[in-house]
């Protein structure tokens, strides 16, 4: 397939850009593979030393393994991919330390008060809500992140939302017809158009006698990631990770 | 197992309390406590 | 990538493709149907009523070629229909 990729608008954790020149199941697939597919880092072991708080360990435990950290994939492995086999190391998996105590008045304790081993990873935003302690309450507490993937754990799944949908044409002599339409249209001189500038009126945005129809071949991504990357990388690793199974598959195939 | 009793908070020891009655003050509720060490858990 | 050859005919191959899903296997079956020479290509993700405890099975039927040669061609046409897609998401984004 001979790609185009043309990048509608974005930054950091938001992305929406066009495909043109691929089939459903390709676009699919690297959509199944972002939610499902692209290992991020998250607290996977909680070690607690201290918690008077008034939150069981576990629903605490849980609420750490929910906050999403920036993931660095180069630095570490998948632990079932690892040298070591899992048992953990330095390369597939970093300590997370959180020790916390409301002295004499309210705390709340937010993601930014997580101190991780390796300045490469960090909570993706400080200011998530973990816990609210009253004075005297305590706690302290090591914790384990690992990589992982989506389809194992929802708190693996970097893309927040990853959906496409068959982009919208311009058509001349279309007769009309369509008031409202949401999304990215293109327009006929070849640009995408974001309908939310017209409120979706196209009225506004095209002549009276313009119709429209989907292109067979091209697609209208939005990813939004929920830091652990941007949303540039996450889907190129979607990408890397299908065309690593096929070539896997040949592979064995040939043998 | 060390539990503390709901009236007076004294810890006590539950097997001692020959039946379940405090040693201090004769209440009959108590509360356990957290057991010591580091506790581990599995986010799953 | 345990691969298991379940049964196999001159033009026709059953292979069970171990710890895959959709994701794979939708997208391969596309770029097989998309060779010459095969006449049908499907997968099961739930053979026989497993309740997806077991690995999908992928059917290929080609006309007269080598079923297993289609599948690596097939592969080898994803692989680089992925790198080709990341190449052009890295200079667009």
């Amino acid at each position: 397939m001979e790609f185009e990729v043309e990048n509608i608008e974005g930054d950091g954790r938001r992305a929406a850009f066009v495909v043109r020149g691929a089939t459903p199941a390709f676009v699919n697939g690297v959509r199944r593979a972002m939610l499902a597919d692209v290992p991020t880092m998250a607290i996977d072991t909680v070690d607690v030393y201290e918690n008077t708080s008034v939150i069981f360990d576990e629903v605490l435990s849980l609420r750490l393994g929910l906050v999403p950290l920036t993931t660095d994939l180069e630095g570490y492995e998948l632990p079932e991919e690892c040298s070591c086999e899992g048992e953990g190391c330095t390369g597939c998996e970093v300590s997370v330390l959180l020790d916390v105590e409301a002295e004499d008045e309210d705390t709340t304790v937010y993601s930014g008060d997580l101190e991780v081993e390796d300045p490469e990873i960090e909570p993706a935003q400080d200011g998530i809500p973990i816990i609210d302690l009253k004075p005297d309450q305590a706690v302290v507490l090591e914790a384990t992140a690992r990589l992982g993937r989506g389809r194992d754990h929802a708190k693996n799944q970097g893309a927040t939302a990853a959906a496409y949908k068959h982009l919208y044409r311009a058509v001349e002599d279309g007769g009309g017809g369509e008031d409202v339409l949401r999304g990215y249209v293109e327009t006929l001189d070849g640009d995408v158009v974001d309908m939310s500038e017209y409120d979706g009126r196209v009225s506004e945005a095209f002549d009276d006698d313009v119709g429209f129809e989907t292109v067979d071949d091209a697609f209208v991504f939005e990813v939004e990631s929920d830091g652990s990357y941007e949303a540039e990388q996450m889907v190129s690793e979607a990408a890397l990770s299908l065309s690593e199974r096929a070539e896997e598959l040949a592979d064995t195939i040939a043998t | 197992m060390p539990y503390k009793c709901a009236r007076c908070k004294r810890q006590t020891d539950i097997e001692s309390a020959r039946g379940i009655k405090c040693p201090y003050c004769g209440h009959r509720i108590f509360l356990k406590e957290r057991g010591g060490g580091v506790k581990r858990v599995d986010v799953r | 990538m345990n691969v298991t050859i379940l049964s196999k005919e001159d033009s026709s191959v059953e292979v069970e493709i171990g710890g895959q899903d959709h994701t794979l296997l939708n997208v391969l079956k596309d770029s097989l149907l998309r060779l010459e020479d095969v006449e049908a290509a499907t997968y099961d993700m739930n053979p026989e009523q497993s309740g997806s405890k077991t690995d999908p099975i992928l059917y290929v039927e080609t006309v007269d070629s080598d079923p297993l040669d289609a599948i690596e061609e097939a592969a080898n046409n994803l692989q680089e229909d992925a790198e080709s897609f990341e190449e052009e998401v890295r200079a667009a984004l």
